[in-house]
């Protein structure tokens, strides 16, 4: 799992977005957080080309409103928070509906296949095929969840975020976040059962 | 404990906060310890899946970040889609504003006509029809009318 951030580059980056940035600063910026941007997308919207475009959006979006940063969390979270807003949105932009439709279900099928090879090296064909189940299993049940639920699920167990965290790139209250994270469990939990 | 986990004491227990009774449940409990695993497992590989899908080469990150550099040079702050969106309602916006400036400016409406009722207005018209004179030789008619009563009276008293 990748580091937070050193804490003398997040100081200096955190002065450089107070005063001003300089292109090549920001640049520094994107380089130092895109994969990681780029995965808490993918995590959300399971498109590669998708989650290309809103990262180049989270990070334009992050350039033209660097003087509302505060400066009073990580700039990690605060461009999480950007992504996820914009995951969101779109999420909520019928006019993307019929593209996704159209390209999840191919995308679905080689991450499944990926996901396999990833995360059981040299197991049994049987294995692999439990294993199979489970991801698609996972991977359609948070497609039922609420935009909330999802965002706090995946920044949970996939990022590995703390409560505080979480609470923090969403802007909500712990107790919130606890809230949006059991109602997501139980979903996954029951359809997991039903599944079986 | 009545019988298994309820969901807030699972959903405590799969997030690693579990009560020590959730967790001695756990213990003594192999359904429940064996569901908590298979959730765990399949998050997992998820998670898994997630993290090597996500993974791209050099060249991927490098046209992204020349890209990102591209877009914030023209100014692109605003996703496609977004830009659109803005676009349309300004149109609306215009066309709105052009028709309210539009009905402001019309022509007042004409004078309404002080319309007579139908049976003065069949009148009018009877008695228009039926005089050969016209309309402003009647008060010459009427005076000699007048006059040629009177001589008849002075020849017959």
């Amino acid at each position: 799992m990748e580091s937070a951030f050193a804490t003398p580059v997040e100081l200096a980056t955190r002065r450089g977005l107070a005063e001003g940035l300089a292109a090549h600063d920001f640049d520094q910026i994107v380089r130092l957080h895109q994969q990681r941007i780029f995965r808490v997308l993918y995590s959300l919207v399971h498109d590669h080309d998708l989650a290309d475009n809103l990262t180049q959006d989270c990070f334009l979006r992050a350039y033209q409103r660097r003087a509302t940063f505060r400066g009073q969390s990580k700039i990690e979270t605060w461009l999480i928070r950007i992504a996820i807003n914009l995951a969101r949105d779109h999420a909520r932009s019928r006019r993307w509906a019929f593209w996704r439709s159209l390209r999840r279900q191919p995308a679905h099928c080689e991450t499944e296949g990926t996901k396999l090879q990833a995360s059981s090296p040299g197991s049994s064909v049987e294995r692999q095929m439990i294993a199979r189940e489970q991801v698609a299993a996972v991977h359609s049940l948070l497609q039922t969840l609420s935009p909330q639920q999802r965002s706090v699920f995946s920044l949970r167990f996939f990022e590995e975020m703390s409560l505080e965290e979480i609470a923090e790139a969403m802007e909500l209250e712990v107790g919130t976040v606890k809230t949006h994270l059991f109602r997501a469990v139980s979903a996954v939990r029951k359809g997991l059962r039903e599944q079986k | 404990m009545n019988g298994h986990l309820n969901e807030e004491r699972w959903a405590a227990a799969v997030l690693n906060e579990p009560e020590e009774s959730v967790a001695n449940h756990l213990r003594e409990c192999a359904a429940c310890r064996e569901e908590a695993k298979a959730f765990a497992a399949a998050v997992g590989e998820a998670q898994a899946g997630i993290w090597k899908d996500a993974e791209r080469p050099e060249s991927f990150w490098r046209r992204q970040r020349e890209s990102i550099a591209a877009r914030r040079s023209r100014g692109e702050f605003a996703p496609p889609w977004k830009r659109w969106v803005w676009v349309t309602a300004t149109l609306t916006l215009v066309l709105l504003a052009s028709i309210l400036v539009s009905r402001n400016s019309a022509p007042p409406p004409p004078p309404v006509v002080q319309e007579e009722s139908d049976d003065a207005l069949l009148l009018h018209v009877q008695q228009s029809i039926r005089s050969d004179l016209p309309e402003a030789l009647r008060p010459a008619v009427l005076l000699t009318q007048e006059m040629d009563r009177a001589a008849a009276a002075r020849r017959n008293p």
